[in-house]
């Protein structure tokens, strides 16, 4: 009742004179509802509804009785009251609309489960698409540009797009086994799996077809694994039919990875000079507003780009945001490493080529590397043993 | 005629606040009265307040009388409510 009461207009009114009574009696007799009706030391007071009091005037002359309102109360008199601040009521409601405009727009493109595709390279593939900043969500089916992404990348087996606020969320999954979406047709066509990989088994779980090796034998690239023929035998091992069915199964095997890598001990660095440069831009619709002052004026520079999209909570992103520019100047120079260094700096790509491999999915076992410096070239050889699955879906 | 008019109602069970315009007085504890069907407010004062129903005039005693509101045809009186008489 109090909000309700809040949001409606009351007048509280002093009555006085001979016969308050015959006034109220008058006014519940045409149907006006007065609450709070308190004795004052001229009267009486009461609220009622401020539509109501043009016609309580009327009655109020009939009775003999004088009215005086003490307080007006409501959005109207408030309005009434603020109307010299015109310009601050009229702020709030335009930013009430521009806040609604905004919202049926996409200000934020998230891409969540990619390793193999960066973020970037997604983005600009939507962008081919028209799924840019600053297009009308009405504009996007979910469905239709999960096909897209489907059809174009065949190593992303599940994409889920996803509207929430002003964000458009694409989530992917990368296979990192079997191989392309083509490859993924043929299997309908094909019941066998096959070793993608030569190698030693080392597991090997079958869900349906038939297994044609075991732990511990020694499998070439393009053996079959698990067939996809299944044989039905009576009792006495006899064979009684044969029926066709899509091979399923998990297959690991050991392998042997053989690593090979050289660089001239001469190699090109950065020396960064320590000079650099910021320049500060307004994002606003999806264009950049760049500040006066900050200019880049380098020979050779990189840049970093910061960047903060301003959202008032959760996914409701606004079309505005921050950002800054960076360029740090560099000299491009040759740099000389020592034997040490070189041997160090071939470690460390073979540290590095060894974690590209195991976010691949393979588990490393034992690694080795031999590193010899001749002639000004730094060559590393190395081994490494690891498992991993090889299954992957057969010719038909 | 008044009271031929009470025994013809009370025999044949009608409701006598339709028939003979007699209120519906609803008291919560001594702080609160709910007076529906009366015909208009004859005094207001702090201590005392007289209202006519259909059948008789209804005077309400007390200390700081106040009334919530009042309707066409309810009203209800808050305050410290001490005797309730029919007159």
């Amino acid at each position: 009742m109090n909000r309700s009461r809040s949001l409606k207009n009351i007048l509280t009114v002093r009555v006085s004179g001979q016969d308050p009574e015959r006034f109220f009696n008058l006014c519940s007799f045409h149907g006006i509802l007065l609450e709070d009706l308190r004795p004052d030391r001229e009267g009486f007071l009461f609220s009622m509804e401020a539509p109501g009091f043009f016609k309580v005037r009327r009655l109020a002359r009939k009775a003999g009785v004088k009215l005086s309102i003490l307080e007006k109360r409501g959005i109207f008199f408030f309005l009434r009251r603020n109307r010299a601040r015109l310009a601050f009521f009229a702020g709030i409601v335009s930013c009430t609309g521009f806040l609604y405009y905004s919202s049926l727009f996409i200000w934020d493109i998230h891409m969540e489960g990619n390793l193999k595709y960066t973020d970037s390279a997604l983005l600009s593939f939507l962008e081919d698409l028209g799924y840019v900043h600053g297009m009308k969500k009405s504009g996007i089916v979910c469905e239709d540009l999960e096909k897209e992404i489907r059809a174009a990348y065949g190593d992303i087996t599940w994409v889920s797009a996803e509207i929430s606020g002003n964000r458009l969320i694409v989530r992917v999954k990368e296979n990192q086994v079997i191989g392309t979406e083509e490859e993924e047709a043929e299997s309908a066509l094909s019941g066998d799996l096959t070793a993608a990989k030569a190698g030693t088994i080392v597991s090997i779980i079958t869900r349906a077809g038939t297994p044609k090796v075991h732990a511990g034998d020694v499998v070439e690239a393009g053996q079959v694994l698990i067939s996809g023929t299944l044989e039905i035998t009576d009792e006495g091992g006899n064979l009684l039919k044969t029926e066709e069915v899509r091979a399923d199964g998990d297959v690991t095997a050991r392998l042997l990875y053989h690593y090979e890598d050289s660089f001239p001990l001469a190699t090109p660095v950065r020396h960064y000079s320590g000079e650099e440069t910021s320049r500060h831009y307004l994002w606003f619709l999806g264009k950049r507003l760049y500040l006066p002052g900050g200019k880049n004026r380098y020979e050779a520079s990189d840049r970093i780009d910061r960047y903060t999209k301003l959202h008032l909570w959760g996914d409701f992103y606004l079309p505005i945001g921050w950002g800054t520019v960076t360029a740090r100047e560099y000299e491009e120079a040759f740099r000389v490493y020592s034997e040490e260094e070189a041997k160090e700096q071939a470690r460390l790509r073979f540290e590095t080529w060894c974690e590209n491999l195991s976010a691949s999915g393979t588990v490393l076992e034992d690694t080795q590397l031999t590193v010899t410096v001749e002639d000004g070239i730094c060559r590393s050889t190395g081994l490494v043993q690891a498992t991993e699955s090889i299954a992957v879906r057969g010719e038909p | 005629m008044k009271k031929k008019r009470e025994i013809f109602v009370q025999a044949l069970g009608l409701p006598k606040d339709l028939c003979l315009g007699a209120a519906i007085l609803t008291a919560v504890g001594s702080m609160e009265i709910t007076i529906e069907n009366h015909k208009g407010l004859l005094e207001y004062d702090p201590d005392c307040i007289r209202i006519l129903s259909g059948m008789c005039r209804i005077r309400i005693e007390g200390s700081d009388l106040s009334i919530s509101y009042f309707g066409r045809d309810s009203m209800k009186i808050t305050g410290r409510i001490q005797k309730i008489i029919y007159e």
